[in-house]
């Protein structure tokens, strides 16, 4: 099960997704599923997850009634998990004591709730890591492509490269990209069949190629 | 493309004159086949890929029934060269015998077992070893425990045949009934067979429960079954039918135990099985990639080439390298970094050195010129091979490809069970296309089932029969059927044997670039270029079919009776063919003349009309 994970794998993962959710383009849960190789339910425990933080969250920076709550909550999953699932997850919140009624049926998160409660809900307060430096993208993305990689010569979709590089825009990455496949260290597959919104994801050339996967040369 | 060679000195003019009568030893960059023979192999290319293939026939040696391997490659990275080495491998090798099956999948997703099925055994019919073929050394390794072997089957015809084909009786009509040739009732009778599979439905359900079948009867022994081109299950690029028919395959014949299931894919093909199949379904196979030549194996390759033709030797001037005329610096794609050192671009670049060495050049067609010249090759031999047996796979194959260059959207997904295609137009109007090749009570079965089922408000119907499965003149139920269908609106087609020809053709051509079998300067031409041409130079045959196919206007009964009656009579006097169809002469002389692609007719005192027979076409 997802959460039955170690705690640095979830952690990752949830990292990942949250990622994958802020790029550009069509997405669904099967399609994250599929993208990150998890069977659809640890999918929706992952996006359960995702979302018991981000209701914490929303509701530590400000109070808020439950509707305004739930669509902002709903709204950073784009389909992939509707309100109604995030208003189940607010109400097992509520039940749990997590979040505070206020008057004028507003509800509020307290952080300096028991350290016990924050540990059990896998929240970290720490400061997040700095940004990774631009001159380190190339280098990054082989590193992530070699870890993707099933077997040599097997290219690896960019659909699932990109969501880790959310830090930085597409041109960035397809240049990126573009210049390790000029000094002959990735490889690139062009597109079969383009669906316009595919574009967003896909790697361009600027000559009206797409590449839909790329692969280390050796 | 390759940089042009170097200006010769006075030796190197002398060396090319030496070479003028040497054939060029790079130029085969295609291996089509496993039985291919006469093939330079350099082991060392590929090693990796062919030790996991081995690994993977040792692996269920011990019992264990690992996943089954996806082979993805670019265009000409030798993946058929490298089953071509493992069938060699297993064949010549002193453990058990494994049985090598490899089959060619350009087919249409609804017709997938039953092309399994005859390819499954014209390859059990091959291999021969000591004079006897694959199967006949299955059956010969059978016969300590044939009975209980043949106990195990779930198919009382199967039986049967292979007790025949064990006392080397009826042969002949024994393969053609496992290979799913319809058999006349009364041959059927002598060999004893029970009810056939009339239905389409039936009949891919019987194939795929003759291959279980056939394995189960094989076990113990092992055997390889290679799917190559995989790709060409499908009728275009994003056709999804074709992408959940490979997810079928691989999901039922995983199944079997004694099965060693190896698939061949372009590599572009990955996107979009990874976004149609289901995990489960794309668990079932692990993916293995052949990638480009390094430098240490190109230099093997063009030594074994070189090697294989030994007068290069004698040609090769005092103090020049190993390699020569080869210069290995310039064997990198250039100018485009996308490009892999595939090993047919490197025999490609290698062929157009070793032609500049001698002062020649390789010929280089304009794309278009490339294309009709391998066109009208395939042209010829689909016109050699054309039969009855195979014009149903034609249809079912060919038709999707045509009606995708015809700018036709093609549904093949949840149809009715007696609908092959459905064509959308760009306006939304639906023509639904029924083949009806069967035997004649099967043909009446899905009749019955048309008549039952179609809706006109829903969709208009096309319903072919092709030239070699004429509708005969005593089979008075299904023409009762087929007058009602079209009273009701449905149009009745008879592809000629010219028109078949020529579609088979077009998919072969179509299919070969799909799977990057179709070698122009070391690479495959783009997809899109090639259907654009197809477009333009579309053969008069196809067009018409297509016209035909896609008109909306209900045309006369009159062609498809006058196809039935010469398909039987061939010849005859256009006044007798009127009056034997209750027709007007000039009628019936009007219908000749405005479907020349069907019919000949000769004018003149009597006119004649003759059935249109492409030149070599079989019976």
């Amino acid at each position: 099960m997802f959460v039955q994970q170690d705690s640095g794998v979830v952690e990752e993962n949830l990292r990942r997704l949250e990622q994958r959710l802020a790029l550009p383009g069509p997405i669904s849960r099967r399609r994250i599923a599929r993208e990150f190789g998890w069977t659809e339910k640890a999918t929706e425990e992952a996006l359960r997850e995702l979302a018991r933080r981000r209701l914490l969250e929303l509701a530590a920076q400000q109070a808020l009634n439950r509707e305004d709550l739930i669509q902002r909550t709903a709204r950073l999953f784009r389909g992939c998990f509707s309100r109604k699932l995030v208003e189940r997850v607010l109400i097992a919140l509520l039940r749990e004591g997590v979040l505070n009624k206020l008057p004028r049926k507003q509800l509020h998160y307290r952080p300096d709730a028991p350290k016990p409660l924050l540990e059990a809900l896998g929240l970290k307060l720490e400061a997040t890591l700095p940004p990774p430096s631009r001159e380190d993208l190339p280098r990054r993305i082989l590193a992530k492509v070699a870890e993707l990689e099933e077997a040599p010569y097997v290219p690896v979709l960019v659909s699932r490269v990109r969501p880790a590089f959310s830090d930085c825009g597409k041109e960035e990455f397809d240049r990126a990209v573009l210049r390790l496949v000029e000094e002959g260290r990735i490889y690139l597959v062009p597109v079969r069949v383009l669906q316009p919104e595919d574009r967003e994801m896909f790697i361009y050339d600027g000559k009206g190629t797409y590449y839909v996967s790329l692969g280390l040369r050796r | 493309m390759t940089e042009r060679a170097p200006t010769t000195s006075a030796s190197g003019s002398a060396a090319s004159g030496c070479l003028a009568d040497v054939p060029n030893p790079f130029a085969r960059g295609v291996v089509r086949s496993v039985w291919e023979k006469d093939v330079v192999d350099v082991e060392a290319i590929h090693r990796e890929a062919f030790s996991a293939l081995l690994g993977l026939v040792e692996e269920r040696r011990r019992g264990v029934h690992g996943r089954s391997v996806l082979l993805y490659g670019f265009a000409g990275s030798g993946k058929t060269h490298l089953l071509r080495r493992l069938r060699l491998h297993l064949q010549s090798s002193s453990d058990a015998f494994v049985p090598f099956i490899w089959v060619w999948m350009q087919t249409s997703p609804g017709m997938k077992w039953r092309h399994l099925r005859r390819e499954f055994i014209n390859n059990l019919l091959r291999g021969q070893i000591d004079g006897r073929n694959q199967l006949e050394q299955l059956i010969e390794l059978a016969a300590g425990e044939f009975e209980a072997r043949l106990e195990r089957l779930v198919d009382r015809n199967l039986q049967v045949v292979l007790e025949h084909l064990a006392k080397k009786c009826f042969v002949r009509d024994a393969t053609a009934w496992l290979r799913g040739d319809p058999l006349p009732e009364s041959v059927a009778e002598r060999l004893g067979l029970g009810e056939m599979e009339f239905e389409d439905a039936s009949a891919e359900d019987a194939s795929r429960r003759l291959i279980h079948d056939l394995a189960s009867f094989s076990q113990p022994t092992l055997f390889v079954l290679c799917l190559d081109q995989l790709e060409q299950l499908q009728a275009h690029p994003g056709d999804r039918t074709g992408l959940f028919a490979v997810g079928e395959l691989f999901a039922a014949l995983d199944r079997i135990e004694n099965a060693i299931v190896i698939g061949c894919a372009q590599t572009e093909m990955q996107e979009e099985l990874d976004g149609v199949l289901m995990q489960y379904a794309r668990d079932r196979f692990r993916p293995l990639g052949l990638g480009e030549l390094k430098p240490a194996e190109i230099e093997q390759l063009v030594r074994a080439r070189l090697a294989a033709e030994p007068r290069i030797a004698a040609c090769r001037p005092a103090g020049a390298s190993e390699f020569w005329p080869i210069d290995l610096k310039r064997l990198r794609p250039a100018g485009d970094p996308i490009r892999l050192a595939t090993p047919r671009w490197v025999l490609y670049a290698c062929a157009e050195q070793f032609e500049a060495a001698r002062g020649k050049a390789l010929p280089r067609p304009s794309l278009g010129e490339f294309l009709r010249l391998e066109y009208q090759a395939r042209l010829e031999a689909a016109q050699q091979q054309l039969s009855p047996n195979v014009s149903d796979g034609i249809l079912s194959d060919g038709l999707p490809r045509l009606l995708h260059l015809g700018g036709y959207r093609i549904i093949r997904e949840e149809l009715p069970p007696w609908l092959d295609h459905e064509l959308v137009s760009a306006e939304g109007a639906k023509i639904g296309v029924a083949i009806s090749n069967e035997t004649p009570r099967g043909r009446w079965r899905k009749l019955n089932r048309i008549l039952e089922g179609w809706r006109p408000e829903e969709r208009s119907l096309v319903i072919l029969t092709d030239a070699f499965h004429p509708v005969s003149t005593t089979a008075k139920r299904t023409r009762e059927l087929l007058e009602e269908l079209e009273r009701r609106g449905a149009r009745r087609l008879i592809p000629s044997k010219e028109a078949l020809a020529a579609l088979d053709a077009l998919r072969r051509l179509l299919g070969d670039v799909e799977s990057g079998d179709l070698d122009f300067e070391g690479g495959t031409p783009e997809l899109a270029a090639v259907e654009a041409w197809v477009r333009r130079n579309t053969p008069p045959a196809l067009a018409q079919l297509l016209e035909e196919i896609t008109r909306v206007v209900r045309p006369g009964q009159l062609c498809s009776a006058l196809a039935d009656l010469l398909a039987e009579e061939k010849v005859l006097s256009a006044t007798r063919a009127a009056e034997a169809l209750g027709a007007d002469l000039e009628e019936l002389v009007r219908c000749a003349r405005e479907n020349r692609h069907h019919f000949g007719l000769l004018m003149g005192a009597e006119p004649v009309v003759f059935e249109k027979t492409p030149t070599g076409a079989g019976a």
